[in-house]
């Protein structure tokens, strides 16, 4: 197989595309695809200060990589969620793909900030711990990334997460998620920043490609409470319409885009600030609180630990 | 003959040149044996029920394309989008 652009030895081929392309142009392939989403739904402007929320998995070292290399002035947030193991080898891997590149990385631990990790708080609150884990996660970037004056959060989602988040909304009909599912979420208050997914139009095969090319070493390990996850089975089920039908990721995804305007009359509800720490919610007391004081037992303010700079 | 058929019969540095044959295959961190000169990626994902759009071969480091062939003594490693272990 040939490269469609220079003709030698193609590396990948990419059939929603209709291309084969060899190791370099597919790497400039994928340069072009997220400066083209950042141009064509307005993430961020050339010398904006943007934090990029890196987990250690592939999306977001990848994600990193490119923003650097399209010449953003990027810094990394890690957030340590304490989860036996798996949360030291994710940071140990951040930190050396930070060290090895000399660039700025912010390290917060939900240990630190709320007294333990996401596994403990589940277990003694009895409820699944990744709904609490991402709760947790976006009150701390939300968080750090207003405190420390940034003006964008990126994150890595990808096509496939993008879509089967769209799947899982249909199906369920949550008409308020569907109003807000897009590559960027602008700030909808003076204390929130706004948030962008620079990776949304390339899939998740291409960002891995991507990673082993680039040879970025990312955390492989899967989440120990990721096992039943429904955006598992609804990527599964994209991926096999993609399988017989290539290109209906991209499609089901930007037609959603083109068309989400059917749901755009639903009403935002306002914020205000939570009754004990003080940042925004829609209720009285933030969901982030109401899990720390079920947890603790006890209605004490939050304490939230300086995020340190690594 | 089947090489698994033979396997019991021979040891050390016999052994070691019969699997050095064979294509080998490492998917989610498990190696398996294939008895066969010659797979193409596309038929190899295939016998796996791996989704193509859910992964990626490699073999020396390098990415493979579907229409490639394995050969005996090749080692193929298959990474996928979202790892089963």
């Amino acid at each position: 197989m040939k490269c469609k652009k220079c003709g030698n030895k193609a590396a990948i081929k990419l059939r929603a595309h209709h291309i084969s392309l060899c190791r370099e142009d597919f790497l400039s392939f994928v340069l072009n695809r997220v400066q083209q989403t950042i141009k064509r739904y307005r993430l961020f402007a050339p010398k904006e200060r943007m934090v990029v929320a890196v987990s250690g998995g592939k999306d977001s070292l990848a994600l990193f990589d490119i923003l650097q290399r399209l010449g953003y002035p990027v810094e990394g947030l890690h957030i340590d969620l304490g989860i036996d193991g798996f949360s030291q080898r994710a940071r140990a891997a951040v930190e050396a793909f930070f060290a090895e590149r000399e660039a700025p990385l912010h390290l917060c631990s939900l240990r630190e900030d709320a007294g333990a990790g996401v596994s403990e708080i589940a277990a003694t609150l009895k409820r699944p711990p990744c709904s609490l884990c991402g709760l947790m996660r976006r009150y701390i970037m939300n968080r750090f990334a207003w405190e420390k004056g940034f003006s964008a959060l990126a994150t890595g989602h990808n096509l496939d997460d993008e879509g089967a988040a769209l799947l899982g909304n249909i199906t369920s009909w949550q008409i308020g998620y569907l109003a807000r599912q897009a590559p960027l979420l602008p700030p909808t208050h003076p204390r929130l920043v706004k948030k962008a997914k620079p990776l949304v139009l390339l899939a998740e095969r291409e960002v891995l490609a991507y990673c082993i090319l680039r040879a970025l070493a990312y955390h492989e390990e899967r989440c120990p409470h990721s096992k039943g996850a429904t955006s598992r089975s609804h990527k599964e089920a994209l991926n096999l319409l993609e399988y017989y039908s290539p290109g209906s990721k991209i499609r089901f995804y930007q037609n959603f885009l083109k068309n989400q305007g059917i749901f755009s009359t639903i009403e935002s509800r306002g914020l205000q600030e939570c009754s004990v720490c003080g940042f925004l919610t829609t209720r009285e007391t933030c969901q982030f609180c109401t899990v720390l004081e079920q947890y603790k037992g006890v209605r004490t303010p939050v304490s939230h630990s300086e995020a340190r700079k690594g | 003959m089947c090489p698994d058929q033979r396997l019991p019969l021979l040891t050390g540095k016999g052994l070691h040149a019969i699997i050095c044959l064979m294509i080998r295959v490492v998917i989610d961190g498990e190696e398996q044996q294939l008895d066969k000169k010659k797979i193409s990626i596309e038929t190899l994902l295939k016998r796996f029920h791996i989704n193509p759009e859910t992964a990626v071969a490699l073999r020396r480091g390098a990415l493979l394309t579907e229409d490639e062939d394995l050969l005996e003594g090749d080692v193929c490693i298959i990474v996928r989008t979202i790892a089963e272990k």
